[in-house]
C-alpha cells in the first residue's frame, strides 16, 4: 500500500460561484482524471474516489480558503501534482497549495469549528448604525429565526451559531461585514441569515468565505 | 449584462444552468467574428446538453476561425419570471450577449412538444415570433433536427430549415453568409438576397418561397414553389461521418446523459415501419473501429469522463461490436471506464454483450418487442420472435439480472384486441421465466406508449388510434396484468395525440401553436407543465380539429403537407412498404439481405453500386436458366 493523502487549498471566484457542492465534487474528479492523477478508490461494492472537502460551499458564495483532501495511489511529489493539475482547472478555480498530511489524521469535516465570511450589501445605513446593530446581535441572549427547508418551516436559534461580527471598511454605497460563524456537524451559520437578523432586507451583493478554522 | 444576471440568479433554481463557463466551452472575441451563431435548444439545459447534434454543430462552427457559436437553452419558468421581471432579454451562456445581437439563431427541433418553447425563447429575446414581422435588424432564425422533415407547422416562425445531416449544409450556409456579408456594406447581408441564394444549397428549405393551396376539406391541394426554388427539397446526406467531437463541453450540472458520447454509426438498415429515425437517417454510415477507439482515447483525456456511450440506432448491428467492447475493456478496464450501449437488439448475443460491460448492480434489462403477437410484429417489420425474446430474457436472468423492462406500443396499424391480449400473454411468459430463475425477486415492468404515426415512414397515412378504442385496449392490459410481479406504466396518451397532430400537421397549425403559447403553453414535454385543455382551446380558437391530423386515415394519393420535403426515399417505396405491412410481409435488412430499392440507390453511390450488382446477379441467373 503506497497511498498518499494530499491537502489542497483552493479558491473559487465569481465565475464558478453557481456550481453546487455536489457538482464541485464531480468537477474535481474530472479534473483529476484529465490530469492523469492516480486517484485511490474506496473499498466495497461501488468504489469511489476518496475526495472530501472541509465544508460544502453554498451556491452563490466565492472563497479563497477552501480545503480538500484527496487520496492518491501511488504516492508522488506534491509540487509535481500541482503542475499536473493546474492546466486542468476551469477558469474561476485557483489551486494555491498542496501538502501531504498523515493518512490517519482526522477528517477535515471532523476538525472544522468555524467558517469566516465577508458579506457585502447595499448599505443605505450609516456606519454607526451598522455597528450598533452588530452589537445588538452579539449581546442578544437568543435570536429565534425560521427558514424554509425542504418546503417546511424550521425554527432555530441563530445566536449560538455566531462567534463574532465586525464591520469592515466599506464605501458609501456598499458595506461589508466580517463574520465568524460556527461550522460543525451540530450546525452551521449562514451569512445571509445574519444579515436578515440585522434587519437588512436586500439580498447580499457578495459573500466570500475568507477563513476555515480547524481545531488544533 | 452579467450584473443584472447575477442579481437574479441567486433567486432561481439551479442557477448553474445559466452561468456558462464549463470546461471546453468556447467564448470567442466578438470583434473577430464574421458570423455569430446562437445554437438554441428549446428545452432546459440538462436536456439540451445531452444532445449530440448540438455538440457536433458547436464544434463544427467554432473550429472556423471567423465564426463563433454560443449556446442558449429554454429558461425554466422560475428563471423566465425573474428575467421578465427585470427586463432581462434571453442571453447566450458563453458571452452573455442577447440573442438579438447574433446574426443567426439556430434551433434544434427534435421533438414536436418543444415547439411552444421556440416561440417563448424568441419572445424572451425580444425577437418577433413570426418571420413576417421580423426585419433586417433581427437575426435570421433557422432550424434543423428530425422534426423539420415536416417543417410545415413551424414554417411561419422560422426563416430557413436545414433538412437532414447538418454538417455540410451548415458549413455551406456559413460560407454563403460570410460571402454575402463581405459584399454588403457594414452590417448584415440583405435577408432576402441571402435566402434567395440559400435555396440553392442542398437540404435548405425556405418556406416563404412556397405557396400552399388547400382543398375545401382542408387537405393540401398543391404546394407551389416560387421561381428558381426547387420543387423538392431533398434532405442533406453526408457521405461519411466527420471526425468525432473530442472536446465536448463538460457540464457542471448533472445532465440527462452525463457522459462522453461517440457516434459509432448513423442510420439503421432494419426497416422497422413505425420508426422515423430508421428512414430519415439512412443510409447507414459506420465509423471504423480504429477511429472509434482513437476518439474515445482523446475524449476521455479531454473531459475526464469515466463513462462513454457508443451512440447509434442499433448498437448490436455495429460490425465487430464485440471486438470494440473487448478492446475498450482491455484498454480502460483498470481505469474504471463505464461503457453504455443504447438500443440493443433482442438476442442472447446482445445480453452477453451487456453482461460484459456491466459494472456494479444488475438492476433491470430493457427490451422493446413493441407488439404482442407475431402477426403484428410482422406488420411493423420488427424482426423479433417470441422465442428470441424469451431466450434473451432467460439469458438475462441466468446472468444475474433481476428485472426486465419491456416496451410496447398500442394503436399500431391493423391492431386488434387479440394483439393486445398477445402483450398480456407475452408478459406473463416473461414473468414465468423470471420466477423460475429469480423467484419472487424477479420483476417485470411494462411500459406502454401510444403509437404516433410519423411523416416519411410507411405509416405516414395511417390514423392514430382514437380515445374510445385506446381506453378499451388499455383496459385489456390493466385487467390482464394485474399484480403478480408485473408493473404497468403508460405514456400519457394526450401527449401522444398532440405529438401525432403536430408531427403530420400543415402550415395552418402555426396559428394553433401561437395560440397555445399565448394561452401559456410551454415545456409541453414536461408532464407538470403539459396542459391539453389549453391546446384544445387553441385548436378551437383557430377553427381546426386535431382529429383531422391525428385520427384520419389518409388516402395513399393525398398530397401530404410535407410532399415537397424529401427524405430521399421514394414515395413508391413507402407505398409498397405500407402494402406489405397490411399483408404482414417482412422486409429484409438491406445490409445482409437484398437492396430494398428505397430510393437512395439513385442518390447514394454505395447504394447504387449495390443495387446494380444485385440487378446484374438476377440477370445473370436468368441467362443461366435460359441456357440450360
Amino acid at each position: 500500500m503506497n497511498v498518499q493523502r494530499l491537502r489542497l487549498t483552493f479558491g473559487r471566484d465569481e465565475r464558478l460561484k453557481y456550481v453546487s457542492h455536489l457538482d464541485m465534487m464531480r468537477l474535481w474528479q474530472r479534473a483529476f482524471n484529465r490530469a492523469g492523477v492516480p486517484l485511490a478508490y474506496s473499498q466495497g461494492f461501488s468504489p469511489h474516489p476518496r475526495i472530501s472537502t472541509a465544508a460544502p460551499l453554498a451556491v452563490g458564495v466565492t472563497s479563497n480558503c477552501e480545503l480538500l483532501d484527496v487520496f492518491l495511489e501511488p504516492a508522488g511529489d506534491p509540487s509535481a501534482f500541482l503542475d499536473r493539475i493546474e492546466p486542468e482547472m476551469p477558469p474561476g478555480l485557483r489551486l494555491t497549495a498542496a501538502a501531504e498530511v498523515a493518512l490517519d489524521s482526522p477528517s477535515l469535516p471532523s476538525r472544522l469549528r468555524f467558517a469566516e465570511y465577508e458579506t457585502a450589501f447595499a448599505a443605505g445605513l450609516p456606519a454607526a448604525e451598522i455597528a450598533s446593530r452588530l452589537e445588538a446581535l452579539l449581546s442578544a441572549p437568543s435570536l429565534p429565526r425560521e427558514r424554509l427547508r425542504d418546503g417546511r418551516v424550521k425554527h432555530y436559534d441563530l445566536r449560538p451559531l455566531i462567534a463574532d461580527l465586525r464591520p469592515r471598511d466599506g464605501s458609501a454605497r456598499h458595506a461589508t461585514i466580517w463574520m465568524r460563524l460556527q461550522a460543525n456537524p451540530s450546525g452551521s451559520g449562514r451569512p445571509e441569515e445574519v444579515l436578515a437578523a440585522m434587519g437588512i432586507e436586500a439580498p447580499p451583493l457578495r459573500i466570500t468565505r475568507v477563513g476555515l478554522i480547524l481545531d488544533q | 449584462m452579467w450584473e443584472s444576471i447575477d442579481a437574479i440568479l441567486p433567486t432561481v433554481s439551479k442557477p448553474g444552468r445559466y452561468a456558462g463557463g464549463e470546461w471546453n466551452s468556447i467564448a470567442k472575441d466578438w470583434k473577430d467574428a464574421d458570423l455569430k451563431v446562437a445554437l438554441a435548444y428549446p428545452d432546459v439545459y440538462e436536456v439540451g446538453m445531452s444532445n449530440l447534434g448540438l455538440a457536433i454543430l458547436y464544434d463544427l462552427l467554432n473550429r472556423r476561425e471567423n465564426v463563433l457559436a454560443e449556446r442558449v437553452f429554454a429558461p425554466w419558468p422560475d428563471m423566465e419570471t425573474a428575467m421578465r421581471g427585470s427586463d432581462l432579454p434571453l442571453f447566450s451562456l458563453e458571452t452573455k450577449n442577447p440573442l438579438s445581437a447574433f446574426d443567426i439563431v439556430g434551433f434544434s427541433l427534435g421533438y414536436e412538444l418543444t415547439y411552444t418553447n421556440v416561440l417563448n425563447m424568441l419572445d424572451l429575446a425580444g425577437i418577433p415570433i413570426r418571420s413576417a414581422e421580423r426585419t433586417q435588424e433581427h437575426p435570421l432564425i433557422i432550424a434543423g433536427g428530425s422534426c423539420v422533415l415536416n417543417a410545415e407547422p413551424m414554417s411561419e416562425f422560422v426563416d430557413l430549415f436545414v433538412l437532414g445531416d447538418g454538417e455540410d449544409a451548415l458549413d455551406r450556409l456559413a460560407n454563403l453568409y460570410i460571402r454575402e456579408r463581405g459584399q454588403a456594406a457594414p452590417g448584415r447581408p440583405d435577408k432576402d438576397d441571402f435566402l434567395r441564394r440559400a435555396v440553392e444549397i442542398p437540404g435548405i428549405y425556405v418556406p416563404r418561397y412556397y405557396d400552399v393551396e388547400y382543398h375545401e376539406d382542408g387537405t393540401v391541394a398543391q404546394i407551389l414553389p416560387w421561381p428558381n426554388c426547387p420543387s423538392q427539397i431533398v434532405r442533406s446526406i453526408i457521405a461519411a461521418l466527420r471526425p468525432s467531437v473530442t472536446r465536448p463541453i463538460v457540464p457542471f450540472l448533472e445532465t440527462i446523459h452525463d457522459r462522453a458520447a461517440v457516434e459509432i454509426q448513423r442510420g439503421c438498415t432494419r426497416a422497422c415501419r413505425f420508426c422515423q429515425a430508421g428512414t430519415i437517417y439512412r443510409p447507414l454510415r459506420e465509423r471504423p473501429k480504429e477511429e472509434v477507439l482513437a476518439a474515445i482515447r482523446d475524449i476521455l483525456k479531454n473531459t475526464g469522463y469515466q463513462e462513454v456511450s457508443l451512440v447509434s440506432l442499433s448498437s448490436s448491428d455495429y460490425p465487430d461490436i464485440a471486438g470494440l467492447v473487448g478492446d475498450l475493456l482491455s484498454c480502460y478496464g483498470s481505469q474504471r471506464l463505464n461503457v453504455s450501449l443504447p438500443s440493443l437488439r433482442i438476442d442472447s448475443f446482445s445480453v452477453e454483450l451487456a453482461e460484459e460491460i456491466q459494472r456494479g448492480k444488475k438492476t433491470s434489462f430493457t427490451f422493446a418487442p413493441e407488439a404482442g403477437t407475431q402477426r403484428l410484429r410482422d406488420v411493423i417489420n420488427k424482426g423479433v420472435t417470441e422465442e428470441d425474446l424469451l431466450r434473451s430474457v432467460e439469458t438475462a436472468f441466468q446472468l444475474g439480472w433481476q428485472g426486465i423492462k419491456l416496451y410496447f406500443m398500442i394503436g399500431l396499424p391493423t391492431e386488434t384486441d387479440e394483439d393486445v391480449e398477445g402483450i398480456v400473454h407475452l408478459v406473463r411468459k416473461v414473468r414465468d421465466v423470471g420466477k423460475r430463475h429469480a423467484g419472487s425477486r424477479a420483476s417485470v415492468r411494462v411500459s406502454v406508449a401510444t403509437f404516433v404515426p410519423k411523416a416519411h415512414t410507411p405509416f405516414q397515412w395511417t390514423a392514430q388510434i382514437d380515445e374510445t378504442l385506446l381506453a378499451r385496449r388499455q383496459e385489456i392490459l390493466r385487467r390482464g396484468l394485474r399484480g403478480g410481479g408485473v408493473s404497468l406504466s403508460w405514456h400519457d396518451p394526450k401527449v401522444s395525440r398532440l405529438e401525432a397532430t403536430l408531427a403530420r400537421g400543415d402550415r395552418r397549425l402555426g396559428s394553433v401553436i401561437e395560440a397555445a403559447w399565448r394561452l401559456g403553453c410551454k415545456f409541453d414535454a414536461w408532464s407538470e407543465h403539459f396542459d391539453f385543455d389549453k391546446w384544445r382551446l387553441a385548436f378551437a380558437e383557430c377553427g381546426l380539429d386535431p382529429a383531422f391530423y391525428a385520427h384520419r386515415q389518409r388516402p395513399l394519393d393525398e398530397v401530404t403537407p410535407w410532399s415537397h420535403l424529401s427524405s430521399g426515399l421514394s414515395p413508391a417505396y413507402l407505398r409498397s412498404e405500407y402494402r406489405r405491412a397490411a399483408a404482414a410481409t417482412g422486409t429484409g435488412d438491406c445490409r445482409v439481405d437484398e437492396c430494398n430499392n428505397c430510393g437512395l440507390q439513385k442518390s447514394i453511390p454505395a447504394c447504387g453500386e449495390r443495387h446494380r450488382s444485385q440487378l446484374a446477379t438476377i440477370r445473370g441467373r436468368k441467362v443461366e436458366r435460359a441456357a440450360t
